[in-house]
């Protein structure tokens, strides 16, 4: 019975070993992290080998950055006006610091910033084919490499400076202290894809794609969509 | 307006004469900024099509992502009664927390945090000229003009600030005024930078090629430059003339 099945599956194996298809695929997407409820562009390259028709083999390399909401209201504009040139707009606990150039001018201020890069593995099975459209579920395993510094929250403080000016007094000022959390996590992840594809022309099939990528260890989900290239070898 | 229309024209003409070869590459590999203390990773899309045989268009769309520097601030040295001390003082996340709000990580789970980040996302486009052109190997050099976004966010700190009731600070070893105040900036803004750079490609069967690419973007206002080394590979749509 055992030798039977078998030899059943093996048949089956070599009816469906018919097409061996391989590609580069392409995507790039808007990637929510839901951690801290950042956005941004993920970017990704795929080569993808079809061993039978239903079922093949995905590698991927991926990078991501996001950013948070606007937080600009919270800042008073004095304190964030402080461009290389504008240094006397400066607060001076900003002054002589190791940046060069200080603060940069800006409208926009994110609540953090995020990147991640990873690769994955994953299994593809072809759910639907025909000679124009093709969808495919993907299942798989990988690992991510993931960056955070966000601004947890902003406090209001009285700060002096000890260092002695040329006038030899102390200044005291009202500063704004935005607490950082940084994070740099190294996380297995699972993650699951579904695409659709219509075929141009024999080279180029253009779709849309869609994923969830869940990261275990700090219980975070990544999700996105967007456009998928995919170029048949 | 009229300059534009006819760069645009003359550009247009120069790209549709002798249609032979066009490619979309991909790009992946690493970069560094800031004086190289920023090391990071590029990812790109990008179309080629040769003007004539040894001038190619290329245009390209890459994110890098680069962080790091000042990390060695973190590192603890010694222990003290129990606590860690670290190369200059660091202040209690803690202790402000109980007093405001929220629930601090300092740093979370996980490595020792990068303290500068910046995320770019630049399209460029320029010109490929290939000197050397062999049957498996092609030499080129690069010139590209970038427009780029970006957004860095840096953690600013000073090791000569006295706060008000030094008590809620952890402080050990050290004087209030010697306390590190973290702070975090951001900024967010657009550069125009200037790119060259020299890379090979390598043939490994009709419709694909590999590249590898040693390119550098000089940046005209606040953004440092930015060098990027990257494999590509290239997927080549052949078109043969008609004679």
């Amino acid at each position: 019975m055992k030798q039977i099945t078998i030899q059943l599956l093996i048949l089956i194996f070599c009816i469906e070993a018919q097409s061996q298809e391989s590609a580069l695929r392409y995507q790039a997407s808007i990637n929510n992290f839901n951690i801290y409820d950042m956005t941004g562009l993920r970017q990704s390259l795929s080569y993808q080998h079809f061993a039978t028709k239903k079922i093949g083999l995905r590698g991927t390399v991926y990078l991501a950055s996001g950013r948070g909401k606007d937080v600009s209201g919270e800042f008073e504009k004095n304190y964030v006006l402080a461009a290389l040139k504008n240094l006397e707009n400066t607060p001076i606990y900003f002054r002589g610091n190791r940046i060069p150039g200080g603060l940069v001018n800006f409208d926009r201020i994110a609540q953090g910033l995020v990147q991640d890069k990873g690769f994955f593995i994953q299994m593809v099975y072809s759910l639907y084919q025909n000679k124009k459209l093709s969808s495919n579920l993907a299942l798989g395993y990988g690992k991510s490499f993931l960056e955070i510094n966000y601004r947890e929250s902003v406090i209001k403080t009285n700060v002096s400076s000890s260092k002695i000016d040329l006038f030899g007094g102390i200044n005291i000022e009202d500063l704004i202290i935005p607490l950082p959390v940084m994070t740099s996590v190294r996380n297995a992840l699972v993650s699951l894809d579904y695409d659709i594809t219509y075929r141009l022309n024999e080279n180029i099939d253009l779709g849309l794609s869609c994923y969830t990528m869940t990261d275990f260890d700090v219980f975070s989900l990544n999700n996105g969509i967007g456009l998928l290239l995919k170029l048949n070898l | 307006m009229k300059k534009i229309i006819i760069l645009v024209l003359v550009t247009k003409s120069l790209i549709l004469s002798g249609q032979s070869e066009s490619y979309l590459s991909f790009i992946f590999g690493n970069s560094f900024t800031g004086y190289g203390d920023l090391p990071g990773q590029t990812f790109g899309i990008g179309y080629g099509k040769s003007i004539k045989k040894r001038i190619h268009f290329y245009s390209l769309f890459y994110q890098s992502n680069c962080n790091g520097r000042f990390e060695d601030i973190y590192l603890p040295t010694k222990t003290i009664f129990g606590k860690t001390n670290t190369t200059v003082g660091v202040f209690d996340l803690f202790s402000i927390a109980n007093s405001n709000k929220g629930n601090f990580k300092y740093p979370t789970n996980g490595d020792i945090s990068k303290v500068f980040m910046t995320n770019n996302k630049s399209i460029s486009t320029g010109l490929r000229l290939y000197p050397i052109i062999s049957k498996s190997i092609d030499i080129f050099v690069e010139g590209r003009m970038n427009i780029s976004k970006l957004e860095s966010t840096f953690i600013n700190f000073t090791n000569f600030v006295n706060v008000n009731d030094a008590k809620s600070w952890l402080n050990i070893g050290f004087q209030p005024s010697d306390v590190a105040l973290h702070t975090m900036v951001q900024a967010n803004y657009l550069d125009l930078g200037l790119g060259y750079g020299i890379g090979l490609r390598y043939k490994i069967m009709e419709k694909l090629k590999l590249e590898f690419a040693a390119s550098y973007v000089e940046y005209r206002y606040d953004a440092d430059n930015l060098s990027t080394y990257t494999l590509g590979l290239q997927y080549a749509f052949i078109k043969k003339n008609k004679k």
